[in-house]
């Protein structure tokens, strides 16, 4: 059986008596690249924030490879990488009394790791924190996060900041670091980066899980995204059947997402006189939009 | 032990002003003793005319002015005035900052526990108040005794300086429990001056007054050098009452940054 990194089982924060998260449950399994994608303000950060035990759940609970997220949250964290969405560091320090320090929480030697890490990511240890570009000081964080060889690594909205060269390489530190078994777990409203590196993604919105899917079946299921222009005028709504989304109608050109059987639109469209048609895979944002705008 | 140093390593240039601050400001109003000691007549007229209020603030009686001890517990009061600002800056600030400097996230996701980065956070200003006071001491014992020419009495001395450790403590720890209960500080300057300033006025309100209870609200008045000039030792229910205010300060400080939710930016 493959065990969990991350549990969680209607996990709930409320701010007083504003939303945080209602009801929050997945399972991250241990070596799984996981996905967390919303927009801003639909609890990706509550949530890795209660699983940090940075904040408190009001009710339900999680664990993090079997152990309780808050009640034994030192001996979790031993095992956690985290890289907040924005880096903050002590004023005045260098960047390598920074990771030293942060290195001191961990009984292990990490002098090689950091090392290793800040080549890679071509980070001058020597420099003051104050004195880095926020590109940079975000690199001093992807360094702290990894320095101990976590097994489990939680990134909130990682990539901003980072030039698409550095992205680069640090995805490729993910992924070798996931081959080396650690697990991730990573917010994000980029959804080409979580396309990209996860193998499952949770769709957050207004506080609820909304979507568990595997990328593949994400992509996979059949989305159509159908375009053409037509010779006579048909009804605006000729097309505004069941499993049709985001339709759109302009003079003569009508486009709109579809899922479900394809057949239904292509016996509809025997009945018109067309000039032209387009049909594709829609990207995983247009697919994301639609869940956005029409389910829940 | 990595907080603890942590700790010190950032408070050190603004611990070296302070103990600048109280040392300096004490020694240089000592300086003042051989002057006025000369004129004490007219300087005697010119404290009886002050309004009572003014009196207050001096907080001294006036007979004690007159020997270099007396006139060190009316500049004393000043170095407790500024020593619990620091305290107090300390007390709001320790945890808070990491929180305004948004260095929480980093801090808090290690693995190690609240209770034991709270501790290692006391103890650093624990050591940070000994230092002070040592050096304050030293200081201060050098200046008054050549003031006294070497006939100081040493036990009272050290009794007046040690109740600048005990009130920092207190200020400390009421400072410390605020600042955690409040969900977010703006600017610890303008917080803990403002409350060390509140407590002071109350502290000239209360040598006005014929009501000896008022004492029992400012720190201020937990110690006062009259009486320790007078009868050489502390008053039991003003030490009690500290004592309290400290334990259970930090007491409530534990159970509530163990439970406290560290927001995003």
């Amino acid at each position: 059986m493959v065990k969990n990194a991350i549990e969680t089982n209607n996990l709930t924060k409320f701010y007083g008596k504003a939303r945080g998260i209602e009801n929050v449950t997945f399972s991250v399994e241990e070596g799984e690249i996981f996905g967390f994608i919303g927009p801003n303000g639909a609890g990706k950060s509550t949530t890795i924030r209660t699983l940090l035990s940075l904040i408190y759940p009001s009710s339900g609970s999680a664990k993090i490879f079997g152990m309780d997220c808050n009640k034994q949250a030192p001996e979790v964290l031993k095992r956690i990488g985290y890289l907040p969405s924005e880096v903050f560091y002590y004023d005045g320090m260098k960047v390598k009394d920074l990771l030293n320090y942060s290195a001191s929480f961990y009984k292990k030697d990490c002098k090689k790791r950091i090392q290793e890490l800040s080549e890679r990511m071509n980070l001058d240890l020597n420099k003051k924190i104050d004195d880095l570009s926020f590109g940079n000081k975000k690199k001093v964080g992807i360094v702290q996060g990894l320095l101990h060889s976590p097994d489990l690594i939680i990134l909130d909205e990682p990539t901003s900041g980072l030039d698409p060269l550095m992205q680069q390489t640090f995805f490729d530190l993910l992924e070798e670091e996931n081959k080396r078994g650690a697990a991730v777990l990573m917010s994000s409203h980029i959804l080409g980066e979580v396309q990209r590196l996860c193998n499952r993604v949770a769709i957050i919105k207004e506080g609820k899980i909304i979507k568990l899917e595997k990328i593949s079946t994400l992509q996979e299921a059949s989305y159509k995204r159908f375009k053409f222009e037509i010779q006579n005028e048909i009804p605006k709504d000729y097309f505004a059947i069941k499993g049709v989304n985001d339709l759109k109608v302009e003079g003569k050109t009508h486009s709109f997402i579809f899922k479900g059987d394809i057949n239904t639109i292509t016996t509809k469209l025997s009945n018109v006189r067309l000039t032209n048609l387009w049909a594709d895979e829609p990207d995983l944002e247009e697919i994301f939009m639609h869940y956005y705008s029409k389910e829940v | 032990m990595n907080i603890y140093k942590h700790e010190l390593k950032v408070n050190l240039k603004s611990t070296i002003m302070w103990i600048c601050v109280i040392s300096g400001l004490a020694s240089l109003l000592m300086l003042f003793y051989p002057i006025l000691s000369k004129d004490m007549d007219s300087f005697m007229e010119i404290l009886d005319n002050l309004p009572p209020a003014m009196k207050g603030l001096i907080g001294i009686a006036a007979a004690n002015i007159l020997t270099p001890l007396g006139y060190y517990g009316f500049a004393f009061l000043y170095t407790l005035l500024f020593g619990a600002i620091q305290s107090m800056n300390l007390g709001i600030g320790i945890v808070s900052k990491e929180e305004r400097e948004k260095t929480a996230d980093f801090l808090m996701t290690k693995p190690v526990t609240r209770v034991k980065i709270l501790t290692a956070k006391l103890l650093s200003v624990l050591t940070i108040f000994i230092v002070t006071n040592i050096v304050y001491t030293i200081v201060t014992a050098a200046v008054v005794t050549s003031m006294a020419d070497g006939d100081l009495d040493t036990g009272k001395f050290m009794l007046i300086n040690l109740s600048l450790f005990l009130v920092q403590l207190i200020y400390f720890s009421i400072g410390l429990v605020i600042s955690i209960a409040m969900k977010k500080i703006r600017s610890v300057l303008s917080i803990s001056v403002g409350l060390v300033f509140m407590f002071f006025a109350i502290s000239a309100f209360a040598v006005k007054s014929a009501d000896d209870k008022l004492r029992f609200i400012t720190p201020f008045q937990y110690f006062k050098t009259d009486t320790i000039l007078a009868e050489g030792n502390y008053e039991m229910a003003y030490v009690i009452t500290g004592t309290l205010i400290v334990i259970a300060s930090i007491v409530t400080s534990y159970i509530l940054y163990k439970r406290k939710d560290v927001h995003s930016v």
